[in-house]
């Protein structure tokens, strides 16, 4: 009987075990749970409002995570569709786009002609007071039926096409703006967009976080949650990538590129900066030729773009970086084209002979207003007022606020003097910068023709340019304007500044164009 | 009696806030209104654009309208309780404010107190052995500490502490609510705390050296009451008036001067709500943050003068003080 009982609780305890075994054998074989890829971003400046009739500055990266665009930009800048299927000029003052019927906002809603049709009229609204209204400036009415949306243009212009894959072409949820358009956008009034990405929470000075939007009509991204954390102190941001609290960050002072690169993977990429001086041609000692090509030969520009900014530059001979050309005109052409600008490469002795020449052969007193927020310009401009010294015009750096700086060349007064300039392009289209610093249109009150040039051939040319349906066309009077503008020496043109981005070690990132943020730039991140 | 001198004080001095508060927010309002090109420039930032896109956004924020109506505008907005809207974020300016004071609040009385507690201690230390070759050295360190640069002291403690010992976190607020918020916040009081130190040594060693020359220490002392209870429950109680004046000028003057730690540690407070303000020419948030700031001073001078009372009862006020 004993043994019967003994057999009985060996049974049992067999049994258990073989349960406990099975079960423990079914737990290790599980799959595990899936852990959600996050990527932490730094950023260097806090948000402002993420809604674009608000906002038109670098937060568009931001922002083109959470809108979708009507149009998106390829990695060469060519346009590609993305909330519109296909577009169509049915006459150069007739753009139509068809919409896609599956795009969903965040909240569920689907997106409707209507939500296109309201969102490109904000920027036409005067109540709204879009700070992108001036890109639609040659828009006369915006209207939809069916799935179209048709967009008549006053005015035949070759920068049209490119607005809706811009900061101009965000397409925002019509309800959810009217309720509360004022403080949309805002930490208390989260932006509700149909991109790849929803706001769920906005902290000013602190983070945004984005999760992905379940309703997306694309190809899923890569990360599930994204936050943005803002870190304005450039060693805070070094020791947090160091450390890996976090992955990235486009902001890496050009002063400490060695110190960054030693802890992370640093990429550069062309994004068409343009730094530079305008001259101002109507006030003297600048309305003499010889003055204007002095300060030209006097600067050594190869040394700013190798030196000062470490490689992250190359000496301009113009506003427009030639790669803006490049997929509209054969290479060979642009360059041929760049060859023929008058070019001042670095000599002082040459500088000192037209000083000579000139109407001030012993020199004369400037001021240059300096924006302090900005190091990379403080930097140009100590360097600029050591080179005009050894040419007798003694420079004064005046230290300004960025806005009142610019206010200035806003409100245009006479003697403009010499201004810094630093400015990129909002599309792939060379004709934008070409018009604000060579036409006469904005040599006025408002306009970025500091220069005061005014030549009516050159206006001629940008004009029809700028009427141009053809791009290559466009681009080829551009090159044009750009000649007859550089024998007039209107601009010290200094350099094309590429921009940087800091991973930690082991993570790439391929293709990154000028226009990056205009697209799902986090889709082009290879993690490890 | 007393306790009625005491009220009519403080109604006194809260009623004295509405002139204040408009004599404060006007001052400002007119300075700021000279700063070329306003917020619309700012805003720009060297984009290119067009007169009508400017004249249409001095429309939206009333710019375009004579500076009393402006003034008017905004005035009218505060006595209904609305602040107006932030021009660089979008935000409600009393939302902005809220989301903030709480964190400078709780940096700066962290802040405050620790470097009573250390400035204290210190100083209390040093009066006792006046003279002596410890108390020059301890108003030496206390001086060299605080003549360090807020910033330096910040990216120093951030770097040694923070990232190479790794005791406290890097930056930010965490994401793991009060406790770790409050983690976050140790180290960024910290250094709030080192600034101020050397004056507040200073203060209290000079304080406590009086105290400790009166008659009646002296008297106690020869009545074999111990040193240590004489020290703490007698001298410095009596040292401790100006202290509470010094506390007091501190917790104010560092309700926006903590930018430089708050900008070093990511943390969002009202330093950099203000420097924003400033640097855009947010209007709004400006008139709000200096009309907050005005009403904290008030506030805690009157909390101060509470406290006077309560260490000193001979502390009366008004008629009662004559």
């Amino acid at each position: 009987m004993q043994r019967g009982r003994l057999h009985d609780a060996l049974s049992t305890v067999r049994s258990a075990g073989l349960a406990v075994a099975a079960i423990a054998g079914l737990a290790l074989s599980a799959p595990a749970v899936a852990q959600d890829k996050e990527l932490n971003w730094g950023v260097r400046d806090t948000p402002r409002a993420l809604f674009a009739p608000y906002n038109y500055s670098g937060d568009v990266m931001i922002m083109s995570l959470i809108q979708d665009q009507l149009l998106t930009f390829g990695t060469g800048g060519e346009l590609q569709p993305a909330l519109a299927t296909s577009w169509e000029a049915t006459d150069p003052l007739t753009y139509v786009y068809t919409i896609r019927t599956d795009a969903v906002f965040s909240d569920g809603t689907p997106v409707t002609v209507d939500d296109v049709v309201y969102s490109l009229n904000l920027h036409l609204d005067p109540a709204v007071g879009s700070q992108e209204a001036s890109l639609f400036g040659s828009v006369e009415s915006v209207s939809g039926e069916g799935d179209k949306v048709t967009v008549k243009l006053k005015e035949p212009s070759s920068l049209w096409k490119y607005i809706p894959a811009s900061i101009g072409g965000y397409i925002w949820q019509k309800s959810s703006v009217e309720k509360d358009t004022k403080n949309y956008g805002s930490p208390q009034n989260l932006p509700v967009g149909s991109g790849p990405y929803m706001v769920t929470e906005y902290v000013a000075d602190s983070h945004v976080t984005l999760v992905r939007n379940p309703h997306y009509w694309g190809t899923a991204p890569q990360f599930d949650k994204i936050t943005f954390t803002v870190l304005p102190d450039d060693q805070t941001r070094f020791l947090a990538l160091q450390q890996g609290d976090i992955d990235g960050t486009f902001n890496v002072p050009n002063t400490a590129l060695a110190q960054w690169g030693s802890v992370a993977t640093l990429t550069n990429f062309p994004s068409y900066i343009w730094r530079g001086l305008t001259v101002d041609m109507e006030q003297a000692p600048f309305n003499d030729i010889h003055v204007r090509k002095a300060l030209n030969y006097a600067i050594d520009k190869q040394a700013l773009a190798a030196g000062l900014l470490g490689g992250l530059a190359v000496p301009s001979s113009t506003v427009n970086d030639p790669g803006i050309f490049v997929g509209t005109l054969p290479q060979a052409e642009i360059d041929a084209a760049y060859g023929k600008l008058l070019s001042f490469p670095y000599d002082l002795e040459k500088a000192k002979e037209e000083m000579a020449a000139s109407s001030v052969p012993n020199g004369f007193a400037t001021t240059l207003n300096v924006p302090e927020d900005s190091a990379t310009i403080s930097q140009i401009a100590q360097a600029i007022k050591q080179s005009w010294a050894a040419i007798g015009v003694d420079l004064t750096l005046n230290m300004m606020p960025g806005g009142p700086r610019f206010q200035i060349i806003l409100d245009h007064e006479p003697n403009l003097g010499v201004q810094v300039i630093g400015n990129v392009p909002d599309a792939p289209d060379p004709v934008q910068m070409a018009l604000q610093y060579f036409s006469s249109v904005q040599a006025v009150k408002n306009g970025n023709n500091s220069s005061n040039l005014k030549d009516p051939k050159i206006d001629e040319v940008l004009d029809n340019a700028l009427k141009a349906t053809d791009p290559a066309e466009a681009a080829r009077l551009v090159l044009e304007a750009q000649v007859l503008a550089s024998e007039q020496v209107p601009v010290v043109p200094l350099i094309w500044q590429k921009s940087v981005v800091a991973l930690k070690q082991g993570w790439t990132m391929d293709d990154l164009q000028a226009f990056w943020n205009m697209s799902v730039w986090v889709n082009k991140l290879k993690t490890n | 009696m007393h306790t009625q001198s005491i009220v009519l004080h403080l109604l006194r001095r809260l009623l004295m806030l509405i002139p204040l508060a408009i004599a404060v927010s006007l001052v400002v309002f007119l300075l700021a209104s000279l700063i070329p090109g306003g917020p619309v420039a700012a805003l720009l930032a060297g984009k290119a654009t067009d007169t009508a896109t400017i004249e249409a956004m001095k429309a939206r924020l009333h710019l375009n309208e004579p500076l009393h109506m402006q003034y008017f505008y905004w005035i009218s907005g505060v006595v209904r309780g609305d602040f107006g809207t932030s021009i660089f974020t979008g935000q409600p300016v009393t939302a902005a404010i809220g989301e903030r004071i709480w964190i400078t609040l709780v940096l700066n009385l962290a802040g405050v107190l620790l470097c009573l507690l250390a400035g204290g201690s210190l100083g209390i230390a040093a009066a006792v052995n006046r003279g002596s070759l410890f108390d020059r050295a301890i108003v030496a360190f206390s001086l060299f500490l605080s003549s360090a640069p807020p910033f330096v002291l910040a990216i120093a403690g951030l770097y040694f502490l923070a990232y190479k010992l790794g005791w406290f976190p890097l930056f930010g607020l965490g994401r793991g609510g009060p406790l770790t918020t409050a983690w976050h916040l140790v180290l960024p009081a910290i250094i709030v705390s080192i600034s101020p130190l050397g004056f507040i040594t200073k203060m209290v060693r000079a304080a406590m050296i009086d105290q400790l020359d009166q008659d009646y220490v002296t008297f106690a002392r020869a009545r074999g009451i111990p040193f240590r209870q004489v020290l703490f429950a007698h001298a410095f109680r009596n040292a401790m008036v100006p202290v509470l004046t010094a506390a007091g000028l501190l917790f104010v003057g560092l309700l926006t001067g903590t930018v430089f730690v708050e900008t070093v540690f990511g943390i969002p407070g009202m330093g950099r709500l203000l420097v924003t303000a400033v640097q855009f020419n947010d209007f709004p948030v400006m008139q709000g943050v200096v009309l907050f700031v005005a009403a904290w001073i008030v506030l805690t001078n009157l909390v101060i003068d509470l406290l006077y009372t309560l260490v000193d009862p001979r502390v009366q006020f008004g008629r009662a003080s004559r």
